[in-house]
């Protein structure tokens, strides 16, 4: 278990501003993840968990131990603390194999137990084969599950993985999670994933962490917090991208197809590996992907979602417009005459827009 | 063609022998400058430019003294029976003072390119600070270093204000290649003082493509 209360300000690099942490994390064996905005914290609160960062305020309990207690002046050393991190960057050392790096981790254990616990951790997570390449030589998940494997070496209390890179297929995303929820059952400690993605909430599973300009918002499993934001701010976390509810009513597997009943409307969308016909799913969609038209009459086009506004806001940066279907868009400008409230318009969704919670 | 090989067979061996004691404590210092983990290390910076900013006749004004008085010089009395100024040791220590900045700042540089990451990373992996340093940071720049280290070889072999001053111009083995083109244009003896010239230059040449083969053409990047 961790019991974490933590103060810290450190400046941020190449800007005037910096960057504060003040909050009380407290997670259970098991996997979670942290969603956060970028420069939202998440980094930093690893580096204070890990020690990387010289604290001057708080209290950081792993199990029992007491690994900072600025009243009580407890301070152990990056090393020494029973937390692991798997940085955000691929950065096994370039210079090693695979198991020389796992080697490198595990200089901190008896030569003949450090042996035993590198070639364990290779045969766990199906490295043998490449343990003697060296990181260029890896594939990017083989490499991401070696950092994970090398974080382990020290058999640590806690793991912490930093986030994920964006650009990063979902097909590896979803391997990694599936890897690290049979860690967390296997191991009985705490997990916790760090992450820029709603959807990799969801992905992951376990309770989520709602973490903004150092402060956790909110705590629960992803659905509740969606569903019910415990304020503002969380809500307009989510608000950047459209959540919709949707019917898949079609699957096509081999021409990676699918037809989605949205709103009433049937619209196009890419297939959904591991979803069914009639699954009932959260589309999430970024709003810079969609367009928004206004309809001339009924005429919706095909496979467009039809819309009724309920009011328009004109801003600075545009026309914010807020339709009955609980769905707002934002438009650089927009005719006088469809901004009437309830004015008819459409919305079309691009299939590769399409992601699903 | 004695008076051109002696000098010349001087040089390298003052030079390699430098080389070996300034690179290892340029590289070591340059990490821990690097590192900047505690506030004295700020003052490493200073160490590191000292050398390289005091005029080199006064260094070796200051080295002549604690030769000639210094408890170091009453050892090596003692130890070889004769003073460790003019002779080939006075040149090696002071071609290793005139060396040691170039090798720190330029090891300086190289450890400020590797990413804080796999730093970070060992320390978080619970490694010791000489553990980073010995199995991750030197290898990771193993060919820069290398590059560094002909560089301080070429840097070493042309040292003459603090050389002049510790180890003179004593016939038999103290007289380094500048010492050697120096006192040659003094005696008049211009064709040799230019075959100094052009075999020093040489020399110089030949371990700059050496260095930049080694950096992989990025000696300076």
């Amino acid at each position: 278990m961790i019991d974490a209360r933590i103060q810290h300000r450190v400046p941020m690099a190449g800007r005037d501003q910096s960057l504060s942490l003040d909050l009380h994390l407290r997670m259970e064996p098991g996997i979670s993840t942290l969603l956060g905005a970028h420069a939202s914290g998440k980094t930093l609160l690893f580096e204070c968990l890990t020690g990387i960062q010289m604290m001057k305020s708080g209290r950081i309990l792993v199990d029992d131990q007491i690994l900072f207690d600025s009243g009580a002046q407890v301070n152990l050393p990056v090393g020494r603390r029973p937390v692991s991190l798997v940085p955000q960057a691929n950065c096994l050392f370039p210079h090693l194999t695979l198991r020389q790096n796992l080697q490198f981790a595990a200089q901190v254990l008896p030569a003949r137990e450090a042996a035993l616990r590198v070639a364990e951790l290779l045969d766990h997570f199906g490295l043998k084969e490449v343990a003697e390449r060296r990181p260029d030589a890896l594939h990017t998940a083989e490499h991401r599950v070696g950092m994970i494997a090398q974080a382990l070496v020290r058999s640590p209390r806690a793991l912490l993985v930093d986030t994920i890179p964006d650009e990063w297929d979902s097909a590896i995303r979803l391997q990694l999670f599936d890897i690290l929820r049979e860690l967390a059952k296997e191991q009985r400690i705490p997990i916790l994933v760090a992450t820029r993605r709603l959807e990799d909430c969801f992905e992951v599973g376990g309770s989520m962490m709602v973490l903004h300009e150092g402060q956790i918002l909110q705590q629960g499993s992803p659905s509740d917090v969606v569903r019910k934001p415990a304020s503002i701010t969380v809500a307009e976390l989510f608000g950047e991208d459209l959540l919709i509810p949707a019917e898949i009513v079609f699957q096509d597997p081999q021409n990676k197809l699918s037809r989605l009943s949205v709103l009433g409307a049937e619209i196009p969308g890419p297939y959904f590996a591991g979803h069914f016909k009639g699954s009932h799913v959260t589309l999430c969609v970024a709003p810079r992907a969609v367009e928004c038209l206004p309809r001339v009459g009924e005429i919706c086009f095909p496979g467009h979602v039809p819309l009724v506004l309920r009011r328009a806001v004109h801003r600075a940066q545009g026309v914010r417009l807020y339709f009955e279907e609980g769905v707002t868009l934002e438009l650089p400008e927009a005719p006088q005459q469809a901004v009437q409230p309830g004015k008819r318009w459409q919305m079309g969704i691009p299939p590769s827009a399409i992601r699903i919670l | 063609m004695e008076s051109l090989w002696l000098p010349l067979w001087t040089s390298l061996r003052v030079a390699c022998f430098s080389t070996l004691l300034a690179l290892p404590v340029g590289i070591g210092v340059a990490w821990l400058a690097a590192q900047r983990k505690t506030r004295q290390t700020k003052w490493l910076d200073v160490l590191i430019l000292f050398p390289l900013l005091l005029p080199t006749p006064v260094l070796g004004y200051y080295l002549l003294l604690a030769f000639r008085f210094g408890p170091v010089s009453s050892l090596y009395d003692l130890l070889w029976g004769n003073p460790v100024v003019f002779n080939e040791t006075a040149a090696t220590v002071a071609s290793t003072i005139y060396t040691f900045p170039i090798a720190a700042l330029l090891a300086h540089r190289v450890f400020q390119g590797i990413p804080a990451s796999y730093v970070l990373l060992a320390q978080s992996l619970g490694a010791t600070d000489w553990q980073t340093f010995r199995q991750i940071a030197v290898p990771l720049v193993a060919k820069p270093l290398a590059a560094i280290g002909v560089l301080t070889l070429a840097r070493s072999l042309g040292d003459f204000g603090i050389t002049l001053l510790v180890a003179g111009s004593v016939d038999g083995g103290s007289v380094t290649m500048p010492t050697a083109l120096y006192l040659s244009l003094h005696a008049g003896q211009a064709g040799t003082a230019a075959l100094f010239a052009i075999l020093l230059t040489l020399l110089i040449v030949a371990f700059l493509f050496a260095a930049q083969m080694l950096s992989g053409g990025r000696l300076l990047r």
